[in-house]
């Protein structure tokens, strides 16, 4: 590129890279040591992602379960948890397979992952950036054995975009049904720290596993048994009951955010016929508020799933339906008992693809959606 | 200020800008055609226009360019403007669609230029502020890089790679999915 061209107008230009493509911005990197410090200021990764606004799908967290190789002292094959990166664009992280890890929820660059080596009572987290390849081991948290319960990670910026910010401090929300009411733990990166319990409404609902949403500065956990939303305020700690109404809960249901960020949720609807499922939707409803300031559910459409991944309704797992929140992609596990389950995206605009997510039988996805920007060392100048 | 030449239209859009470019061409222009650029709007409204405007930075090869790149895109925004009422709805979204397709043909043909044509219409567009001449040209060289390697981008543009080798290994390591 010409000199003549400044390097404002560099950026202007790199900028419009596709999000989707991390390897065009990589290799523009490569070209000289202009280019490359470019692209690895911090302006440039603001730019981009102003430019762009929604963070494409970088990847997804599946959930794997496999055999051992060897046995253990019992002469038995046992199986191993792991949680794999699977690769949606060319991007890919320096560990893509993570062992005794499940990933349960990802959230502006980070991911949310929990040990499967703790017993009953304890929390073993870890939040990693894949991208920048940074790890933060959280410490321990004690929880009773019988509670339910589920986490959330998010950006600790209550201003913030989050187009860029997984360089700021995060939050990890950790909620469970306590005795007699919900109970909520935060651990603070910038103190090191899990605090609380804060207590919220009663604990007649068991906490769902459903992945959080986020709706400005609150995140939403789907209760087990009623359906029901809890919302936590990630800034004041405060939670409160969204009771749902009767013609909205209903089976299997996932969280969801719609393009202008409000709040969504899909339930399976089945029908049956002579004891046989025949038809088998994802029926999608959007959360408004009413003249009154009351909250109103209303229907936004129906995906028929036996349709579009065309197989028998007995085959798709509706247990495990994933949402990417921003790009509006739903991830949806088809099998019988004894094979490894199949699993197919569905986009915003019902367009189905295969995943192919190597060996090992996945029991759940967490979709990964964030800016790839690279930052590499600069000779002689110091890092923005 | 100079008079409009055709008569039809209307004197409030037909007041005319002198833009005067590096090598001293004049060249007669439509105020809503000029103020496609903010640069000249704002010297406009500060009333910095008699006797024409200079433009230091912009040959008269690259400004005739830019005019008519300009002249094009003012006339599909009157067109927007004035044709609310006078069509159907349906009418109005196939004209709307029409003027579109024209002004993307226009768009295409308008970038088949050389390089540093295109690089010289970038820094017009930057200076004198037109978003959506920007936007064309950079978005064009960016197309032309994308996936290219950086072997390829570096003779496309004639970039020296004074990368040292060290250097060019540090990022292969650092990002070796980017390069498999």
């Amino acid at each position: 590129m010409p000199r003549r061209l400044a390097d404002e107008l560099l950026e202007e230009i790199l900028t419009r890279l596709p999000p989707d493509d991390p390897v065009s911005l990589v290799r523009a990197a490569a070209v000289c040591p202009r280019w490359r410090r470019v692209v690895s200021t911090r302006s440039f990764r603001h730019r981009f992602a102003q430019r762009h606004r929604t963070a494409p799908m970088l990847g997804l967290f599946a959930n794997l379960k496999h055999w051992s190789e060897d046995k253990d002292e019992d002469g038995d094959y046992y199986k191993i948890s792991s949680v794999r990166f699977v690769r949606a664009t060319r991007f890919r992280p320096e560990d893509e397979d993570r062992r005794d890890l499940c990933a349960f929820d990802a959230r502006h660059g980070r991911v949310l992952l929990v040990s499967t080596l703790q017993d009953a009572a304890v929390m073993g987290f870890e939040v990693w950036d894949p991208v920048m390849n940074e790890l933060w081991e959280l410490p321990n948290l004690a929880r009773s054995s019988t509670s339910t319960w589920n986490a959330g990670v998010v950006c600790a910026d209550d201003a913030c975009d989050h187009l860029d910010c997984r360089r700021k401090p995060f939050r990890v929300v950790f909620l469970d049904s306590g005795r007699e009411k919900m109970r909520a733990f935060v651990y603070s990166s910038e103190s090191g720290a899990w605090s609380g319990p804060t207590y919220g409404p009663p604990a007649h609902d068991g906490v769902g596993f459903a992945c959080p949403a986020l709706v400005g500065n609150t995140l939403h956990f789907l209760m087990k048994w009623t359906n029901n939303i809890l919302k936590y305020d990630v800034l004041t700690g405060r939670m409160a009951m969204i009771v749902m109404p009767h013609d909205v809960t209903g089976d299997f249901p996932v969280l969801t955010t719609a393009e202008d960020g409000g709040l969504g949720l899909a339930r399976v609807e089945t029908r049956d016929e002579g004891g046989v499922t025949v038809e088998c939707a994802l029926s999608l409803w959007s959360m408004e508020t009413g003249p009154e300031g009351q909250v109103l559910w209303q229907q936004k459409g129906m995906i028929a799933l036996d349709t579009l991944l065309n197989v028998n309704t007995n085959r798709i797992r509706l247990h495990n339906i994933a949402f990417a929140h921003g790009i509006g992609a739903f991830f949806v596990a088809t099998g019988v008992a004894g094979t490894d389950d199949e699993w197919f995206s569905i986009d915003k605009s019902e367009e189905v693809r295969k995943e192919n997510f190597g060996d090992g039988s996945a029991n759940g996805v967490v979709p990964y959606t964030s800016f790839y920007t690279p930052e590499f060392r600069q000779y002689g100048v110091p890092p923005a | 200020m100079a008079s409009a030449g055709s008569g039809d239209e209307k004197a409030a859009a037909a007041a005319m800008i002198t833009l005067i470019s590096s090598d001293n061409e004049k060249f007669e222009v439509t105020e809503a055609t000029a103020t496609l650029s903010q640069t000249i709007r704002h010297m406009i409204e500060d009333g910095c226009t008699d006797g024409g405007v200079p433009l230091p930075n912009v040959t008269s090869k690259i400004l005739a360019r830019v005019i008519e790149y300009c002249k094009k895109h003012a006339t599909a925004a009157a067109g927007e403007e004035g044709s609310s009422s006078s069509f159907s709805d349906a009418a109005f979204l196939e004209v709307d669609r029409a003027f579109l397709e024209e002004l993307e043909e226009f768009d295409d043909a308008f970038l088949e230029v050389d390089r540093a044509t295109l690089f010289d219409l970038i820094l017009a567009a930057n200076y004198l502020d037109i978003k959506g001449l920007l936007n064309l040209t950079c978005q064009k060289v960016a197309d032309s890089v994308k996936g290219k390697t950086p072997e390829q981008i570096r003779e496309m543009y004639n970039i020296v790679n004074d990368l040292t080798p060290e250097e060019e290994a540090e990022i292969r390591r650092e990002t070796q999915w980017a390069f498999e």
